[in-house]
């Protein structure tokens, strides 16, 4: 009766139920990513259309070497579905995104103004940047207290490859039909007047951004111009300032939506289903794109 | 070497305290939420946006059947797998990690080894299926008041602790 069980064994045990755990949540993890166990629960099981949006926010699907995330298409389709369906009297958009796309935002944000239903957005880890953009368009914005939001402003950048080739005695042959043609090119050096035109056109994107912003908040745009230095603000900080509504939870957004609507809230996820064949997109062309992908302006 | 004859180290078995069972049922259940839960509830989790904690998942599970029903089998592996670690631990060792550290041990009511239907009918309670859910509740209030799990007293199987006096 006072035999000690030995610890390796116990440890072993341990240690084969946890391998073993992984390994079978890796396996539905995998099971749920390739679609078919993925839910698209858009059905009139419920009456608040829950619409994620996380990660990073495209314009076209991002390839197997980008990070997760949305595209404007895949949002919209989902906007179109929930309002489409009799049973959805609301809308929450569930943003957790460092930005993305502006195009995708103004997109996005567009298709919101035009839904007759009310769109509320809560803010989880982040919705700055272009995810911040979208949020605006919604009728009310909640986000926790240390959400990561705001962050108005551009970014651009691109490599510059042109001293990496010419240290491999590659040379950069260009015929161009005019002198801005193969501007934002990695493989020469920007010109000042290169310069000059990217920065013009980040400052005039900006000025959307900060009219939006500034239309859809009820906002001056003097002020809306001194908070898009492009600084991230801090959900409390964010709404000092005016730039969402309340500090909350998804609890509080449903409660808000209850008040709103008179009745009781059941939410339903509105998600668009993983085909077997996206996971499959590696395609190798990616990394030369990645390479001599020429300037990108985003939101982020 | 000199046998100095002195008497054996005489054992009592005595019912398990409470305070020990309830605090080794907290390192069994902690161990169970970091070996097996911890893996899944990546899996779990990405289907449930806006979810913040486990009582918010639930109530948004149970206003979303369909949900329920697609999460089905994760959930039954999941509670499968804590069966399948309870039934090793106790019918081959008797106990558990947590009743391990005091010493306890789970035996059948003549103090015997516990056949192994009552150990399948005692761990069973894990699945989250009605009735055994009510076991969930039942049981550790049964266990704060009497001593004893209320399953326990159903398997007649009980748990025990070996004092060496």
């Amino acid at each position: 009766m006072n035999k000690k069980k030995p610890l390796f064994i116990i440890l072993g045990i341990i240690g084969g139920f946890w391998i073993i755990s992984i390994i079978l949540a890796a396996i539905f993890g995998l099971i749920y990513s390739f679609g078919n166990g993925s839910f698209n629960l858009a059905s009139s099981s419920g009456n608040v259309a829950i619409i994620p949006m996380h990660g990073a926010i495209y314009v076209n699907e991002p390839g197997s070497l980008s990070m997760d995330g949305v595209t404007s298409d895949q949002i919209i389709d989902q906007l179109e579905k929930a309002s489409n369906d009799p049973g959805v009297k609301a809308i929450i958009l569930d943003i957790n995104s460092p930005g993305g796309s502006g195009v995708a935002a103004d997109e996005i944000s567009q298709k919101i103004k035009t839904l007759e239903i009310p769109v509320i957005s809560v803010i989880r880890d982040s919705g700055a940047s272009a995810a911040y953009w979208i949020a605006t368009s919604t009728d009310k914005i909640f986000a926790n207290r240390m959400s990561l939001t705001g962050s108005i402003g551009v970014v651009g950048s691109y490599l510059d490859f042109s001293d990496f080739i010419t240290e491999y005695n590659v040379s950069y042959q260009r015929y161009v039909s005019g002198d801005l043609k193969d501007m934002g090119s990695a493989f020469k050096k920007p010109s000042s007047k290169d310069k000059e035109v990217f920065q013009k056109i980040i400052n005039k994107m900006n000025d959307f951004f900060i009219k939006e912003v500034a239309t859809n908040r009820n906002m001056s745009v003097t002020k809306v111009r001194k908070l898009a230095t492009g600084e991230v603000y801090l959900g409390i900080d964010a709404k000092a300032n005016g730039l969402i509504d309340e500090l909350g939870t998804r609890s509080d957004a449903v409660k808000y939506l209850e008040i709103k609507l008179n009745s009781s809230i059941t939410p339903v996820i509105f998600k668009e289903k993983k085909t077997l064949s996206s996971l499959f997109e590696l395609r190798t062309d990616e990394i030369g794109k990645f390479i001599n992908s020429g300037p990108s302006f985003e939101f982020k | 070497m000199i046998d100095l004859k002195l008497p054996k180290k005489r054992m009592m078995i005595a019912d398990a305290s409470k305070l020990k069972r309830i605090v080794s049922f907290f390192i069994d259940f902690i161990l169970v939420q970091i070996i097996i839960f911890g893996p899944f509830s990546g899996v779990v989790q990405n289907q449930i946006p806006m979810s913040t904690n486990f009582q918010e998942n639930l109530l948004f599970m149970e206003q979303n059947p369909d949900l329920l029903y697609e999460l089905a089998p994760v959930l039954f592996t999941m509670f499968f797998l804590v069966f399948a670690y309870f039934m090793i631990f106790e019918y081959f060792m008797q106990t558990k990690p947590g009743k391990l550290i005091f010493g306890l041990k789970i035996v059948g009511i003549e103090n015997s080894k516990p056949n192994i239907l009552r150990l399948i009918a005692r761990n069973v309670v894990a699945f989250p299926v009605f009735p055994f859910t009510i076991f969930w509740i039942a049981d550790p209030l049964y266990l704060i008041f009497t001593g004893q799990r209320l399953i326990d007293k159903f398997t007649q199987i009980k748990v025990i602790e070996e004092i060496y006096v």
